[in-house]
């Protein structure tokens, strides 16, 4: 028990510490974005730019000045972001409420709060990438005990030079040479998920999405193995080991009783590390294979300077971020009771 | 029991005792029995020094070259990467295609003529030498036989005719519908023939002159007049089919096109026919070896060469392989094929790689540098001054590096190379700091740096003569791992489009600009793919035998 109660405090220490570093990393990015001109010919190509600047009026962002718009301190800005955030001011004309998270003007040329351009997003995201992890996981860790067990035979040569080969190689590199391959074969699979008509759990889907989660699995399981492999070669050399043999279990029985389990402790955390991820997606596979994701969207918001849009994205990949790392700090702990996270130096 | 027992623990001890009784009987010595003469003196009159080693001494870097030697996959990774910057080097300031002057076009070498040409190395072998297998309706390949049959033509289109077969749609009885006959030809892509209505200005048509002579070949083709065909003696020929006038002007709007297409290649008169799938142009009395030429001819019938195209320039018909040759001085011959926008790969690749492997080692220096000095100061003062320094570079390593990236770009729109250098080292240090730092708390605290400590030693020299050798190793090898996350950085940024270059290429910029052709010509994509791929993965095996090497607890580990 006492040991839970560390852990608690520690968690709630690191938590504070990431509110604040979340706080700082926000005002940074904040500042910097807000120093650029808000011309509504570069940012806002599609919209009427008086409705353009009237919202930018009603956020408190730019002022009128004898006829023309120029933007309010950023300071002033800042204060009336936080303001927005918790409690978002009613549109003088409309009558409506103003979004909280500000305009994202290149998604739809009215004006659409960042909030509902990323909720749709994030079924074929998460969709994909789970489906790549249930390709991954599996494989990488079976991939990895086999390279272990069969340690300095020719077996595990061959698999750790391909799997330090598949590593190597970028995924857009796998993205690519399978729709070449796709297209070679005549097209027998959609390479572009975009086009797809069907709910997001379905068969068709599923089969859209082989390419993309195949072009994804190939470095994770490459990863997955390598680190299970270094991983259980060190526990089946531990002392433990031998006494486990020792005492009359099998092989089998100490390996996957004594030497895997303790292998697991380290690769846990990476797994779930990995899990929450899936969240953020990845910009390429999506670009290259047209999936309308999280990443495209980021993708967008750089490519067409879509501000709002992309602090909020940004924002958002910041937390996962930060919160995958706290999470993952905090697993070790208790996966493993031997960890005493934040313990002193004793 | 007891007894054997006790006499068996005895016995050892008390036989040592009789056989050193025995000998102290039998050998007995007395001093008087040293005579003097049989002692000589190892040294009387020098002194005694350590002697030098007879071997020569291995150094820590001796041993862990000797031991990178014998990771046989790091060697042939070392030599990989030696190649791939010998490539980058070489290539670019030797290769002609690199070097095409400004004079001669404006942004180095580009030929829209030689567009999505496949890769030749050999000519003639049927295997890497620009040509493909490319299935051709009956009609197609009447066209491009009798282009080929054009006196002066030395590559022809179709280098042979591998299979005849009948396509055909049949209906569920078996029974055919349509179909028309196939040609599987073997189709050189480097036959861009004669292209017409090229204007030169009248400078160059004497140099060109002069060029035939002194290389005795024919660059300048009589010109092709197929409107006065088309308008004269095709329509006659429709008038006489009973034709009504609105389809004629249709028809000859269509061979038109179908004659501007061709860029000056259909010398022969072309005529429509109505076949079982579908209307084709086929050249006339191509089945009697009766092609009708439509050569422009002058009053007295003799072949044109140049018409005027203003007081400056002339319109002429080139054989555009010599005229290319002409015109930039080697010949076009593409080793790795060509892109979209009709650049040569081979000297593409190379620039990109050259850019790709002057960013990856020029960040990682940069970072090595901030990333040491940030490390060791964390490291070796520890306490207050390394708490604050771990939370400044938590807030850094939290931002996502894609973030700075467009938020620099878009404050300095003109130059997009240095969003993607900033963005590329602002977190990429703080690896090698917290390496160095942790380096720095194994071997603080150890006696011999405590030694050097109490004899007065300064912590400068502390730093940079204790403790730094013996990171050193580490150090290097984790920023050769980082050369290649950052060509993969740079390549995926590239590649989305996130970061333009301009003229400046990299591989990721290639292999967007392949990916445009990719359906029909793969090999623009598969050549940068291949390069990077081979790229990283050499750098990672070399990286990792370093790291091998330099550890010091697998020292022996393997012997």
């Amino acid at each position: 028990m006492k040991d839970l109660k560390g852990l608690g405090i520690y968690a709630l220490k690191r938590i504070i510490l990431m509110v604040i570093t979340f706080i700082i990393i926000l005002t940074i990015c904040f500042v910097l974005i807000r120093m650029l001109p808000l011309d509504p010919g570069q940012v806002a190509p599609g919209t009427d730019p008086e409705i353009f600047y009237r919202i930018q009026v009603s956020l408190g962002r730019m002022v009128e000045v004898n006829g023309e718009y120029v933007q309010t301190p950023i300071i002033d800005q800042y204060i009336r972001f936080w303001t927005d955030l918790f409690a978002p001011q009613i549109d003088p004309l409309t009558g409506q409420e103003l979004s909280r998270f500000g305009y994202s003007w290149s998604v739809n040329s009215a004006g659409i709060s960042p909030w509902d351009v990323m909720v749709p997003r994030f079924p074929p995201t998460i969709l994909i990438n789970v489906y790549s992890m249930v390709f991954s996981v599996p494989i990488g860790l079976l991939l990895g005990i086999y390279m272990a067990l069969k340690k300095n035979k020719w077996q595990d040569h061959a698999l750790s030079i391909l799997v330090m080969v598949v590593i190597s190689v970028p995924s857009f590199i796998y993205a690519l040479l399978l729709q070449v391959i796709d297209y070679a074969a005549g097209t027998p699979l959609p390479a572009i998920v975009a086009g797809i008509d069907a709910p997001w759990v379905s068969s068709e889907m599923f089969v859209a999405m082989i390419l993309p989660v195949l072009a994804m699995s190939f470095g994770s399981i490459a990863g997955y193995s390598r680190y299970t492999r270094a991983e259980l070669t060190e526990v089946l050399t531990s002392d433990f080991m031998l006494l486990a043999r020792t005492k009359g279990l099998t092989r089998f029985q100490a390996t996957v009783r004594h030497a895997f389990r303790n292998s697991l402790v380290p690769i846990f955390p990476m797994i779930l590390g990995e899990f929450i991820s899936v969240l953020s997606g990845s910009i390429v596979i999506e670009q290259v294979f047209s999936i309308e994701g999280v990443g495209k969207v980021f993708l967008q918001s750089v490519t067409q300077k879509d501000y709002d849009l992309f602090l909020f994205v940004g924002m958002f990949y910041t937390i996962i971020g930060l919160v995958g790392g706290l999470i993952v700090d905090l697993s070790y702990g208790i996966v493993d009771p031997r960890i005493r996270m934040g313990g002193g130096k004793q | 029991m007891k007894l054997n027992f006790k006499n068996l623990f005895k016995k050892k001890p008390h036989h040592e005792f009789v056989e050193f009784n025995d000998l102290n009987i039998e050998k007995t010595y007395s001093t008087s029995d040293i005579k003097k003469e049989d002692f000589n003196f190892t040294q009387l009159n020098e002194s005694i020094h350590d002697l030098k080693f007879e071997t020569k001494p291995i150094s820590y870097f001796k041993d862990c070259f000797l031991r990178f030697a014998k990771n046989k996959a790091s060697i042939v990774a070392a030599c990989v990467i030696g190649i791939l910057v010998l490539y980058a080097i070489i290539v670019p300031a030797v290769d002609p295609k690199s070097n095409v002057p400004a004079s001669v076009n404006q942004n180095g070498y580009q030929d829209s003529y030689y567009a999505n040409v496949i890769p030749k190395a050999f000519e003639n072998s049927g295997f890497w030498d620009g040509t493909e297998i490319r299935d051709v309706g009956e009609s197609v390949y009447k066209v491009y036989d009798a282009v080929d049959q054009e006196q002066g033509v030395e590559r022809k289109r179709i280098k042979e005719v591998v299979d005849k077969f009948f396509q055909g749609v049949t209906a569920p009885n078996g029974q055919v519908i349509s179909g028309s006959t196939m040609y599987r030809v073997r189709y050189d892509t480097y036959a861009v023939g004669n292209i017409q209505a090229f204007r030169i200005s009248n400078s160059d048509y004497q140099r060109i002159l002069d060029y035939q002579e002194e290389h005795d070949v024919t660059i300048l083709m009589p010109l092709v007049d197929y409107e006065t065909y088309v308008n004269v003696e095709y329509r006659q020929k429709l008038e006489e089919q009973g034709v009504s006038s609105s389809t004629i002007e249709s028809r000859l709007t269509s061979i038109r096109q179908y004659y501007v297409n061709g860029k000056g290649n259909y010398w022969f008169k072309l005529e429509r026919v109505e076949g079982s799938s579908g209307n084709a142009f086929v050249p006339v009395g191509y089945d009697n070896n009766a092609l009708e030429d439509i050569y422009l001819r002058d009053s007295e019938g003799n072949l044109v060469y140049s018409t005027p195209a203003d007081s400056n320039n002339l319109n002429v018909r080139v054989n555009y392989e010599h005229y290319f040759e002409f015109k930039y001085g080697f010949e076009p011959t593409f080793l790795f094929g060509t892109t979209n926008g009709g650049r040569d790969i081979w000297t593409r690749l190379a620039e990109g790689a050259r850019f790709s492997l002057l960013l990856g080692i020029g960040v990682s220096v940069v970072n090595f540098i901030i990333g040491i000095i940030w490390g060791s100061i964390a490291g070796y003062y520890g306490g207050r001054v390394d708490l604050t320094m771990e939370r400044i570079t938590d807030i850094i390593s939290a931002i996502p590096s894609i973030v700075i990236l467009n938020i620099v770009n878009t404050h300095f729109p003109g130059n997009n190379v240095l969003g993607l250098i900033v963005a590329l080292i602002l977190p990429g240090w703080i690896g090698t700091a917290s390496l160095t730092r942790m380096q720095f708390y194994r071997f603080k605290g150890q006696e011999y740096v405590l030694a050097s400590r109490t004899l007065g030693a300064r912590d400068t020299r502390l730093i940079f003569k204790h403790i730094f050798p013996n990171a050193i190793g580490t150090l290097v090898t984790s920023s050769v791992l980082m050369i290649p996350s950052v060509i993969f950085s740079e390549s995926s940024l590239t590649f989305l489009g996130i970061i333009n270059l301009g003229e400046m290429v990299s591989v990721g910029s290639l292999l967007d600009e392949g990916q445009k052709s990719m359906t029909t010509f793969p090999h623009a994509v598969l050549f940068p793919a291949l390069l990077i791929s081979l790229l990283m993965i050499s750098f990672n095996l070399f990286g990792n035998g370093l790291r091998d090497a330099f550890n010091t607890t697998l020292r022996g580990a393997d012997n």
